[in-house]
């Protein structure tokens, strides 16, 4: 009962959730990174996703590119830039002009290369 | 680190491999020659004890090499030159090198007769490496389409019997028998029924000195290959009298 109370004090129970993040969450490949309209599934290969603007997710994935973070001269920076390239490779699907800078930040001398050599300070 | 760098390298390109254009692929291979140096080392002893050499060696070729997802991106950027009359020559760059480090090995260890295990310990990860670079090539297509055209079809049997060869002379090692078990079964699925006729070879290699703790790997393997060749009857005729006395001296160790 002091748990209700105190939650409801702070306003737990009426934080309203974030609408843009709601209409989005949940939606899977290409869509979790732009906003596409319904598309029949045969046509779906024909679309051309780089007219469509990005959501949230995308535009989040695109400022990490576009930051060139993983040129920061730790390789934790560079490792977490990576994993997240890896994990939304739909992004490069919507914005194929993007995949041609990801891959020059994985190996670029500094870093794959850097890394293997560099390996026994992790 | 360095592992986690080559598999999220290795699982981007898997990912996005439609999406990277070609004139970029020359590019990233040349990038990547110098990260194809194999290095081996020996897991160190705990303090007090003294394992045996090829007790080492075993655990040695246990641990998952990060650097085969590097060979395996390798094989999947070549692949990507399809179209490319020089892509069989890419190829070989990259495969000649471990190719002539392999046979180099071979005869030093022939030669001096004895049981240098970080030789072996080379062999094994140079056999796993070249069956990686297989990996990274699409499947062989069944049915076959009519107009389909492999062009590194005769590098693939070369390294088979790159392979076949080291076996044959090495055979008495488990961790060269795994090696080429692991790596044919990866060219077998690339290659599909064109080196159907190294089969035999490669069964009576890898039967002649079994242990029983291989048995569910050799199923497992044997498997694969009834699946992926879906093999007749034929090739099983041909193996039977070879195979029948080894599968007997495999059933009386249980």
């Amino acid at each position: 009962m002091a748990r209700l109370t105190k939650a409801r004090r702070h306003g737990y129970w009426f934080r309203a959730p974030r609408t843009d993040v709601l209409f989005t969450a949940g939606a899977k490949g290409r869509a979790a990174f732009c906003q596409v309209p319904d598309v029949p599934k045969d046509k779906r290969k024909a679309v051309d996703y780089s007219s469509f603007p990005l959501t949230l997710q995308g535009e989040l994935v695109f400022a990490l590119l576009e930051s060139r973070i993983s040129a920061y001269p730790h390789q934790v920076v560079a490792m977490q830039v990576f994993e997240s390239f890896s994990r939304y490779t739909d992004f490069f699907k919507v914005r194929k002009n993007c995949i041609v800078p990801a891959l020059e930040a994985m190996v670029d001398a500094r870093c794959v290369l850097f890394l293997s050599i560099r390996c026994d300070t992790c | 680190m360095r592992s986690r760098v080559f598999y999220l390298f290795y699982k981007f390109l898997q990912t996005c491999r439609n999406e990277i254009p070609v004139e970029l692929v020359p590019t990233l291979l040349n990038s990547l020659r110098d990260v194809l140096v194999i290095q081996i080392e020996l897991p160190e002893p705990e303090a007090g004890e003294e394992p045996e050499p090829l007790v080492l060696l075993a655990e040695a070729a246990a641990v998952q090499d990060p650097q085969l997802y590097v060979f395996e991106a390798v094989g999947i950027l070549v692949s990507m030159l399809w179209k490319a009359p020089e892509q069989p020559d890419i190829l070989l760059s990259f495969v000649r090198p471990l190719l002539d480090t392999l046979q180099s090995d071979l005869q030093s260890v022939k030669g001096t007769n004895t049981q240098d295990v970080l030789l072996l310990l080379r062999i094994h990860h140079v056999i796993m490496a070249l069956g990686n670079v297989a990996r990274g090539f699409p499947d062989f297509p069944n049915p076959l389409p009519p107009d389909y055209v492999f062009l590194c079809l005769g590098i693939f049997r070369d390294i088979a019997q790159a392979i076949l060869v080291s076996l044959e002379a090495m055979k008495v090692f488990r961790v060269v028998r795994d090696a080429s078990r692991f790596a044919f079964s990866r060219i077998i699925a690339t290659t599909g029924t064109q080196i159907t006729d190294l089969i035999p070879a490669l069964m009576v290699n890898l039967l002649t000195e079994f242990e029983p703790s291989e048995l569910v790997d050799f199923m497992n393997f044997l498997n694969l290959l009834i699946h992926r060749l879906q093999v007749r009857h034929s090739v099983f005729k041909e193996l039977d009298p070879k195979l029948t006395a080894n599968f007997r001296k495999i059933c009386l160790m249980f």
